[in-house]
């Protein structure tokens, strides 16, 4: 049974190594570093919200925040009958009453959901690529 | 130009100078072609996800760490997205059960394979392997033709040392099985006498 086998397998080993490996087309190479070439030009990677914009979103946030409480609308969230005044009351006695706008709270919730998605989709897209 | 080793040219790419990596594809295409192509069965596919291949290693070869052959790195590449392809056309073949070849019939073909012309022999090798399925064909390339080893194959395929073993015995079993058919008949018709 061993015999055999290893005959076989030296045999084998000898007519494969006679006949010879396949050849591509001759412009292989030349299509491959083509094609990595165009990937290098297309993706350039920048990160999804420039510095500029960055600065553009925080001077928004802030103007709109300060314009909101000088000019105040009607909807507000008192925080003095709120439950968070409960747990919040040892820090307040020290602090000045803090009143925020429903808009400016929405706002917050909107832009803290946004952040948490980032990590999500970062993971989402390095799968789609792996 | 080409003789420093892949190290040397993995940092060059990595560095910033795409054209070292054209001496990888130079060096390793006939390989990974060859690869590709006793998967895949067809010219044209087997270019395609060749090329493809080198074009993911270069995508990928910051991950490269270099505990492991770069060959051996980028053959499992070329392994992934042949059976990747052939999963999408859902062509993936297994091994037939053939009967054993005795010493005798082994000595026979061997006797028979030595009076054919080299160039002869190599057509029917190929075609030999052409009947081999695709996981078959691709191990048999890297045992016989790379001079892998099992582990290094164990590596590259995600399938076990053992799994390997049975693999190669019986892609060996199916070979002389073919060549058995083909070449034997020939050879006595040639030599006006049974084995």
């Amino acid at each position: 049974m061993e015999e055999p086998l290893n005959k076989q397998d030296k045999l084998l080993c000898d007519l494969l190594q006679e006949s010879s490996l396949e050849k591509p087309s001759l412009d292989f190479s030349k299509s491959v570093m083509e094609k990595i070439q165009a990937k290098r030009a297309t993706t350039v990677y920048e990160p999804l919200i420039s510095k500029k914009a960055w600065g553009w979103i925080a001077l928004t946030f802030l103007i709109t925040s300060v314009g909101l409480y000088f000019y105040p609308e009607s909807n507000w969230i008192d925080l003095d009958r709120g439950f968070l005044v409960e747990k919040l009351s040892g820090i307040t006695t020290f602090l000045p009453n803090v009143e925020i706008s429903k808009t400016t709270l929405y706002a917050v919730v909107f832009l803290a959901l946004f952040f948490i998605q980032i990590p999500f989709l970062k993971r989402f897209i390095e799968k789609k690529y792996d | 130009m080409t003789h420093e080793t892949d190290h040397h040219y993995i940092q060059e790419t990595l560095a910033g100078n795409t054209q070292a990596f054209s001496v990888l594809v130079e060096r390793y295409q006939d390989f990974v072609y060859t690869i590709a192509l006793k998967m895949l069965k067809v010219r044209e596919e087997a270019e395609e996800v060749a090329q493809d291949s080198f074009v993911k290693a270069y995508e990928s070869l910051w991950t490269f760490r270099g505990d492991s052959k770069f060959s051996s790195w980028l053959y499992r590449i070329v392994y992934r997205k042949s059976l990747d392809r052939l999963r999408k056309h859902k062509k993936i073949r297994t091994l037939d059960l053939v009967e054993e070849t005795t010493e005798a019939e082994t000595q026979s073909i061997e006797n028979a394979l030595q009076t054919l012309e080299a160039m002869e022999r190599s057509v029917i090798i190929q075609k030999g392997l052409e009947q081999l399925p695709e996981v078959e064909a691709a191990i048999v390339g890297f045992y016989y033709f790379e001079g892998l080893s099992v582990r290094e194959i164990s590596d590259i395929t995600e399938l076990t040392e053992d799994n390997i073993k049975i693999k190669l015995y019986r892609s060996r079993k199916k070979l002389f099985s073919y060549l058995k058919f083909y070449v034997l008949p020939k050879y006595t018709e040639e030599n006006g006498r049974a084995t």
